[in-house]
């Protein structure tokens, strides 16, 4: 039997013992209405493999049954007013980013999101990371968006529509089923329009690509449209031009999501610049660099700097390192 | 199932606890079964209304129906031996009334059952049996809880509404909203995680 699914994989849950994760995750399942007689073995075997395994399956228990015991809790799950789950968290520092003299609120914990509410009922959002923060921010239809680092959305909900603009770096867009309320995300050379879905988008210098990984997507520009469905991929390959419409690799593709930079047969030159996304040091290709060199790589932003190192020695690459910046150039 | 009242005025249903209780009256004499019978009077007047509200929230009109929950929760109260021992009636009801739903349900009931089972090792009870002393959470974890839930998106709230307090199957979820079940199963990975790291802090 598979285990049932673990939380905490987007990097949105916080940190907690592998124990608790497993724990809730039977709690769930069994609690579900799936559970069957081989379900409940497995979790007996799992339950019985020491007393830390029987303890943290009772603090789940605890919190699931106790859940009723929670004052008002009937109107606090029939609340769909966005101003309560918007409140800040009290305890993670943030900075604040004010539309035009709206009230605002504050989404996610870190980086930065925003909701202004005007008079129309029109909802302003902007939201936006820092080089090296990977953050998912949870929106007022119930959608989910994940951004990369140093990345940027901003966009507007209105009662007849919901217009998102990807300003900058990459996103995973976990869109709520709204048919009554198609979403539109433009980035400046394409636009992509869903009912309810969920897909990527990396914009880089030259080029952007949108992968979906649930559901359907229409993908246009000024001269090209292409449909794409679970599993297909298109990347804009010049001005107003999409190319073929290509199947992908989602581990590897979508795997930014957990802090893993994933690539298979691609530029040096997206490599970098996805890489600027989190280095602590800007990375920069010096003009005689081979931009176009194709590589397969995969590797966590943690290790930007061993990997760059491991470049360096296996391919024709100086790296070249100072305080402010990384350099590569061609090497001699 | 039970005769329905919408307005515990109308209704006084503990005036011949002596003979429809008779089992559960602890044999302390007259006197404690005139005490019980002010103290259930009293709890259903108080409550019986706001009860029924809490939960036609969250089951609308049924099913199952507020009404038919809220009376055999009372019911359940009724049944208690040691009802001096019930800490919060209000909360007692309401729990008891949302597991009954629970267990209205068939697949809901099993695993609940199977699960409850694996806590106290008593293999023959349902689980709306609960113990009038039990507390699962105390003051101040259930109001950090309360906190993190009411930060919980509205697709949250819907997920963890419908799954966890009407007993719905990822089926049923999305049939209703559309939503795939695979993204249900990680919606409520996700809410229990924010929940229990509330109480962990």
């Amino acid at each position: 039997m598979k285990m049932p699914h673990k939380p905490g994989q987007t990097g949105k849950c916080p940190p907690d013992t592998r124990l608790d994760a497993e724990a809730r995750a039977w709690v769930i399942e069994l609690s579900s209405g799936h559970a069957t007689p081989a379900i409940e073995r497995a979790f007996n075997d799992w339950r019985t493999m020491s007393p830390r395994h029987d303890v943290a399956f009772k603090r789940a228990w605890r919190l699931w049954d106790g859940l009723a015991e929670v004052e008002h809790v009937e109107q606090i799950l029939t609340d769909r007013d966005n101003g309560a789950p918007l409140r800040p968290a009290p305890r993670i520092s943030r900075r604040w980013l004010v539309g035009t003299g709206l009230a605002a609120s504050l989404v996610c914990a870190a980086g930065i999101g925003v909701l202004s509410v005007s008079s129309t009922g029109a909802e302003s959002i902007v939201l936006a990371t820092q080089r090296g923060e990977i953050e998912t921010f949870d929106l007022s239809d119930g959608s989910q968006i994940t951004l990369g680092g140093a990345s940027e959305v901003m966009g507007q909900f209105s009662a007849k529509a919901r217009t998102l603009r990807l300003v900058e770096g990459n996103a995973y867009f976990d869109i709520a089923r709204d048919p009554a309320r198609p979403m539109t995300v433009d980035t400046h050379q394409l636009q992509v329009r869903v009912l309810g879905t969920r897909f990527d988008i990396k914009k880089r210098p030259d080029s952007v690509s949108i992968s979906v990984d649930s559901g359907h997507v229409r993908v246009t520009t000024r001269e090209d449209t292409r449909d794409l469905e679970a599993g297909d991929q298109v990347t804009s390959v010049a001005a107003l031009r999409l190319g073929p419409v290509q199947s992908f690799n989602p581990e590897k593709e979508l795997s930014w999501r957990t802090g893993r930079l994933s690539y298979i047969d691609t530029s040096l030159g997206d490599i970098i610049a996805d890489i600027n996304r989190y280095s602590d040091r800007p990375v920069r290709l010096a003009s005689d660099a081979p931009a176009n060199l194709r590589l397969t790589v995969s590797f966590s932003v943690q290790q930007i700097g061993h990997v760059l190192a491991g470049l360096d020695t296996a391919y024709p690459i100086d790296v070249n390192e100072t305080e402010d910046e990384i350099v590569i150039s061609k090497a001699f | 199932m039970h005769a329905k009242s919408s307005c515990p005025d109308n209704v006084v249903p503990f005036s011949t606890l002596g003979e429809t209780h008779s089992a559960a009256v602890s044999p302390g004499g007259q006197d404690d079964e005139v005490e019980r019978t002010r103290f259930l009077n009293h709890v259903f007047r108080q409550h019986y209304g706001e009860l029924v509200g809490r939960l036609r929230k969250i089951h609308g009109a049924g099913p199952p129906e507020p009404e038919d929950i809220a009376q055999a929760a009372f019911s359940k109260l009724a049944g208690v031996k040691d009802f001096k021992r019930i800490h919060s009636p209000r909360a007692f009801l309401f729990r008891t009334a949302i597991n009954l739903g629970l267990n209205s349900r068939d697949k809901i009931r099993r695993g609940r059952n199977f699960l409850s089972n694996q806590v106290d090792g008593n293999f023959a009870s349902d689980v709306e049996e609960i113990s009038p002393e039990t507390v699962l959470m105390g003051k101040q974890e259930l109001e950090r809880v309360s906190m993190a839930m009411q930060r919980l998106t509205p697709k949250q709230k819907e997920i963890l509404l419908r799954s966890r307090f009407r007993g719905q199957t990822y089926a049923d979820i999305r049939k209703d909203t559309g939503w795939s079940e695979a993204d249900i199963s990680r919606q409520l990975a996700r809410i229990m995680a924010l929940l229990q790291s509330e109480l962990g802090r």
